[in-house]
């Protein structure tokens, strides 16, 4: 309903992470959200088989994860399986919109390296940031804020290649 | 910069989605229309449907936990595969409630969430504390006390979070020490 509010005209949805690769391969999507949790793939697992050259389609889609995983294990986990923007739950159209406008206007360049393929790595850092300065604003709970903020730390695109 | 061989290759991808965006609409220098606020009230307009979403989705966590707690063996341990609808509607609960301003659901299904987060937190989670999280939940839409300040929930919310959070850290703090 968001996205159709944003003036998106054609949105697909995919009860599971499986229906979720079959459409992705057979429609060829602008962008992709996925959700963490999702029976049978989970959007990690998705995001890795959307991302794989030899088996996907388009691999170079832009893919938005929204989760209410904010902790950094996970976030990093997501971060290598390829995803390019996060939006952490409970989703703001603000957040979202925004999330799409920067995979549209300045997509980043993609690395491929021995152990990674997708969008380089460092530009997550800065999109975490804001987000934790959005949810600050709102007057969002501290710890939520806190979560987010420790996500956040330099990091070089060769150092975790 | 090192002479030998880049380990790592920058690709520039096409960018055909920018061709298929248009900008848009101005008047004076200012856009006449604001898609933000325009899927704010689409939102809007789901609220009506969101308590009978709720209700649906609590009677899914309801009979999640019936299957888990009789499947589940006699020392208390859960099959992790048979907790994953219980995850899920507790994850589905999460999501929405906080986006339809339910915070105090959301938060205890984001509390119930955090057990099902790794098997070893879950065997570690007394199966009471799953069942209090799911009369907690239930209790609070039945109530009504999914907005506005509540303090019994609030503190409700504070206590099942907060035991939940100590049992997640004694689990990772015996992960550390056995690795």
């Amino acid at each position: 309903m968001l996205l159709q509010g944003f003036g998106i005209r054609e949105v697909i949805e995919a009860e599971d992470g499986a229906e979720g690769f079959e459409l992705f391969q057979s429609t060829a999507p602008d962008f992709v959200v996925v959700d963490w949790a999702m029976p049978v793939f989970n959007g990690v697992e998705l995001t890795r088989m959307m991302r794989d050259t030899d088996s996907s389609h388009f691999p170079y889609v832009p893919i938005i994860m929204i989760t209410g995983h904010s902790d950094k294990k996970r976030v990093i986990e997501a971060r290598d399986a390829g995803v390019t923007e996060f939006v952490c739950k409970p989703i703001s159209a603000t957040a979202l919109y925004q999330r799409i406008v920067v995979s549209v206007v300045s997509p980043r360049p993609f690395i491929r390296t021995d152990t990674f393929f997708g969008p380089d790595r460092r530009r997550i850092v800065g999109a975490l940031a804001q987000d934790a300065e959005e949810r600050r604003g709102k007057g969002e709970s501290e710890h939520k804020v806190t979560q987010i903020d420790s996500l956040i730390e330099p990091r070089s695109e060769k150092s975790v290649a | 910069m090192g002479s030998g061989k880049s380990a790592h290759e920058i690709i520039e991808p096409p960018n055909k989605l920018k061709d298929k965006v248009k900008p848009l609409r101005q008047e004076h220098g200012k856009p006449i229309e604001d898609p933000v606020a325009r899927a704010e009230r689409e939102l809007k307009k789901l609220e009506p449907q969101f308590a009978e979403w709720m209700s649906k989705d609590i009677a899914r966590l309801q009979k999640a936990w019936m299957n888990l707690n009789e499947t589940s063996g006699a020392d208390g341990l859960m099959d992790p595969e048979i907790a994953a609808p219980l995850f899920r509607a507790a994850h589905d609960l999460k999501g929405q409630a906080g986006t339809f301003g339910s915070p105090y659901v959301a938060t205890v299904a984001a509390s119930l969430c955090m057990i099902f987060e790794d098997d070893e937190t879950l065997a570690s989670a007394p199966p009471i504390l799953i069942e209090q999280h799911i009369n907690a939940i239930a209790a609070m839409h039945r109530e009504g006390a999914e907005s506005g300040a509540d303090s019994l929930a609030s503190k409700l919310c504070e206590e099942l979070t907060n035991i939940t959070q100590t049992i997640v850290a004694t689990t990772k703090a015996q992960q550390l020490k056995a690795s």
